[in-house]
């Protein structure tokens, strides 16, 4: 279904870009004929129809080629169409031939969700119903390379936090407890934009810093370990947007600071070990935004859920391969006090082993009638 | 490329370099530098990697000697009612065993001495052996693999295995790749730093090739972190000489390389230039990050008693996280003496005591610290030990050889997926039973966490384009978080 989706998603995107807004016309007239005219129609078409397919109408389409159907609605899979234009390139019976420009993925995805929804030939087109904004792609200015070379120069860490995007990774790590809050905030004021994950850990940022860091549109992750950071400094942050992610590990900060991570939006995680919040703080967090993940450094050690008993050795595993050998009850207690077949309470004079079990009976008829059929009486073993 | 066109780039980037380092740490060199910089071609594109990472770093705690699975994180209680029976031909299918019990009479079963105990993790549990008890408290962040599987039956080729991704020596080591594809994360620091424990146990030779570059540019090798004295020889200034003297000293050298690259167009020379310029860095970089006096007494008892002394494996732990806190790419802590032919039980007692609260509290170290999530932590040998005994057999002593077809490694943070076990041994943690994996996939998924697609990640030499991977390796899908 989420292909279905994804493809309609495609259909409408590809009607959002042509530049007038379309007539009201179907799913299959707005995108699907197009495609079949464009990959199909000449040999399958008005023209020529070879293995007496055309698919140049609807009507066409339905009536399939010399061999059956090539279109079953709600089900592309058995569609011969798509299976068709699936197979590989070297295969005899993939279309287009592979000498003939082929479709797109785009395409064939498109295909197979309109049949997928029933192939209608007057269903109305996705954007002509219901017009659908095409997804606004956040666009982010690449950044100012002399921004990034006077960092570099400094011996800032400067990296794509994804190569896809113009997003940036900054790290100060290098000569961290030289920088001051000023100059951080000197430094970054031109990267502003593109800062998606910043690490000012154990230098001296402040709140400069993170009032610059509020007007950081894409910043995500925020690292202020072992910084002078306090209450007042973070407050800074405001509302911000975006970020996710904040270390204040060994900070300044006190139980008044828990505001302001109630107050970011976004947070998820929260690093707060030797921050100066206190457990009254974690638990504040905790109950007010319970889908913050708090990580004050006092995680538990792993349960314990099984010991084993001091090992004992023995050789009397059977090799595998060898005869087995018949192994003796250790116990002759019964696993049941009523008898499975009567439901009578159970007599220990009347046991046997069943799979390595000990069951016992009422009577001594019993068991010749459980041996019969043990299977009928298993689920009223214990 | 055009060599006039790499001349220009490698000038821009030698003056680039060598001028940063004078004005490290202010911003008021700069505008001296901005007519140089401008030189720099608008286009170049940052280095990284080919998508977004989930790891920035790596810390590889290799187990130098090969520990035994079977007494640490394999669990086979079937083995227990298998005391000293002959090892089944069906099991050994004749395999090669190496030279050191090839000639035994009897390979009896050898259970292990160890009691283990269930730990809850995400998934149904990991059983884990007595000698981890911290460890074993972490549980539920580990990624267990028990079906790793190796080509080499001995250290030496082993452990370029697993370094080089070829048993040949020569090629470059996994943190020169990290460091060459990456680049650097402080360039104060080596991209790529060593450090190494002497065991107690039965140790094996460990050459410095297993850290070199192999074909790669020299500045990409490991940097080893000495234990005594000066953690880095040779960079102290020699009596009598000033920071400013030797930085006139480097600048006239600069010059004449520069004039020697011009001439030969030598791209070692320009590493040459830059391990210089990264030595006179690090004068101040290494004391600074060797110190631990800013640690706090709860962090220092957390890495255990042994954390002051200098070069064992809780002090190179706790290197370790300030190394990754300062940006450093691939932090590699090398634990020697886990090679237990004879007297397994007494050697790995000592062993596993040396590594276990020191490996544990640099994982909890890092957790709180916020750096859990972006550092891959491995922990592995070069291969695993066999189920049989190696010499005598009684109930309370054996030894064990090696053994390659079968081992348990584990990784943690950066992108794995926390509390699971992958892939599992046979009754005698002698063959794979389900889902085998090689060095090669295991080296493939690490690139993977770190942003590269392994079959990209290539150098030329000779003609070739050659990479970690080889010709082979996939990413483990399964063990991403």
């Amino acid at each position: 279904m989420a292909r279905v989706a994804l493809a309609l998603l495609f259909l409408a995107g590809c009607q959002s870009t042509s530049e007038a807004p379309p007539p009201p016309r179907s799913l299959y007239q707005a995108n699907i004929a197009p495609i079949l005219a464009e990959r199909c129609t000449s040999c399958h078409g008005a023209q020529k129809h070879k293995a007496k397919l055309s698919m140049h109408t609807p009507e066409a389409l339905r009536a399939g080629s010399e061999s059956g159907p090539v279109i079953v609605p709600g089900k592309p899979d058995e569609s011969e169409l798509v299976r068709r234009l699936k197979l590989p390139l070297a295969h005899d019976d993939h279309m287009p031939p592979k000498d003939r420009p082929q479709p797109t993925s785009g395409e064939i995805a498109a295909l197979e969700s309109w049949i997928a929804s029933g192939a209608s030939f007057d269903a109305p087109g996705v954007a002509a119903a219901k017009p659908v904004p095409a997804p606004i792609a956040p666009k982010i200015a690449p950044a100012d390379p002399k921004a990034i070379a006077a960092l570099e120069a400094a011996l800032v860490h400067v990296e794509k936090a994804d190569p896809a995007t113009e997003l940036l990774w900054i790290d100060f790590a290098a000569n961290a407890p030289k920088w001051s809050d000023a100059e951080l905030a000197k430094m970054l004021a031109p990267l502003a934009a593109q800062v998606a994950q910043l690490s000012l850990a154990r230098t001296q940022a402040g709140a400069q810093t993170l009032a610059l860091a509020a007007k950081m549109p894409e910043l995500e992750k925020l690292d202020l370990r072992a910084t002078p950071v306090d209450d007042a400094a973070l407050g800074q942050l405001g509302k911000h947007a975006h970020l996710g992610e904040l270390v204040l590990v060994r900070s300044k900060l006190s139980d008044a600071s828990v505001d302001t991570l109630l107050a970011l939006p976004a947070l998820q995680h929260v690093y707060l070990w030797q921050s100066g919040i206190t457990p009254a703080g974690f638990a504040r967090l905790t109950v007010e935004k319970p889908k913050l993940e708090v990580d004050a450094g006092d995680a538990a050690a792993t349960a314990v859920l099984e010991a084993e008993p001091a090992p004992k050795f023995s050789s009397d595993a059977p090799i595998p391969g060898a005869a087995p050998v018949a192994a003796a009850a250790v116990s002759l207690e019964p696993v049941n006090s009523v008898c499975p077949v009567s439901g009578a309470p159970v007599n220990k004079k009347y046991l046997v082993v069943f799979e390595g079990r000990v069951i016992g009976f009422c009577c001594n008829k019993c068991p010749s009638e459980f041996w019969a059929d043990p299977e009928k009486f298993r689920a009223k073993l214990p | 490329m055009d060599p006039r066109e790499l001349y220009h780039l490698n000038l821009t980037r030698r003056r680039f370099l060598s001028a940063g380092a004078r004005t490290a740490g202010s911003a008021l060199g700069v505008a001296a530098l901005s007519k140089i910089l401008e030189a720099r071609p608008a286009a170049a594109p940052l280095r990284g990697p080919h998508f977004a990472p989930k790891a920035r770093r790596v810390i590889y705690l290799h187990m130098e000697g090969a520990p035994s699975h079977i007494d640490l994180w394999d669990y086979k209680p079937q083995m227990r009612q298998r005391y000293d029976q002959d090892l089944p031909d069906s099991i050994r299918q004749g395999q090669r065993l190496t030279g050191m019990t090839s000639g035994q009479a009897r390979f009896p079963i050898a259970p292990s001495l160890f009691r283990f105990s269930k730990y809850k993790n995400n998934q149904d549990g990991a059983w884990i052996s007595e000698l981890m008890p911290h460890t074993a408290g972490l549980a539920n962040e580990l990624c267990f693999v028990h079906s790793l599987h190796t080509e080499a039956i001995n250290h030496e080729p082993g452990i370029t295995f697993f370094q080089t991704g070829t048993q040949q020596p020569g090629r470059p080591s996994f943190g020169s790749w990290a460091s060459y594809g990456l680049g650097s994360g402080n360039a104060n620091l080596p991209d790529f730093v060593v450090m190494i424990t002497q065991g107690t146990g039965n140790m094996q030779a460990l050459s410095a090739r297993f850290w070199g570059s192999g074909f790669l540019p020299s500045e990409h090798q490991g940097c080893k972190l000495r234990s005594g004295g000066d953690p880095v020889l040779f960079l102290r200034d020699p009596a009598g000489v000033s920071r400013e003297d030797r930085r006139a000293m480097l600048d006239t050298v600069e010059q004449m390389n520069e004039q020697e690259f011009a001439r030969t167009l030598d791209p070692e020379i320009r590493s040459r230039v830059e391990q210089s310029e990264m030595a006179y860095r690090m004068q101040m970089s290494v004391p600074e990050l060797t110190d631990f006096s800013n640690e706090d007494e709860a962090t220092l008892e957390m890495y255990g008693p042994d954390v002051k002394k200098p070069g064992s494996f809780a002090a190179n732990c706790l290197l370790a996280r300030r190394l990754a806190e300062r940006g450093v790419r691939f932090i590699q802590l090398y634990m020697r003496g886990w090679d237990a032919h004879d007297t397994l039980p007494a050697q790995i007692r000592a062993q596993s005591m040396s590594v276990d609260q020191p490996q544990a509290a640099l994982l909890k170290d890092l957790r709180q610290r916020g750096l859990l999530d972006d550092t891959l932590v491995l922990w592995s040998g070069e291969f695993g030990r066999t189920c049989y005994s190696q010499g005598t057999l009684t109930p309370t002593n054996y030894g064990r050889d090696h053994h390659p077809r079968c081992f348990t490694c584990w990784m943690a943070g950066g992108g794995i997926q926390p509390g699971i076990s992958y892939g599992k041994t046979d009754d005698y943690a002698y063959n794979i039973a389900e889902n085998p994996v090689e060095v090669h996939d295991l080296h493939a998924t690490m690139l993977h966490l770190l942003g590269f697609d392994h079959e990209k990640l290539t150098y030329r030499s000779q003609g070739r384009d050659f990479r970690l991977t080889d010709v082979s390796g996939k990413v483990m899908r399964e063990w991403l978080a």
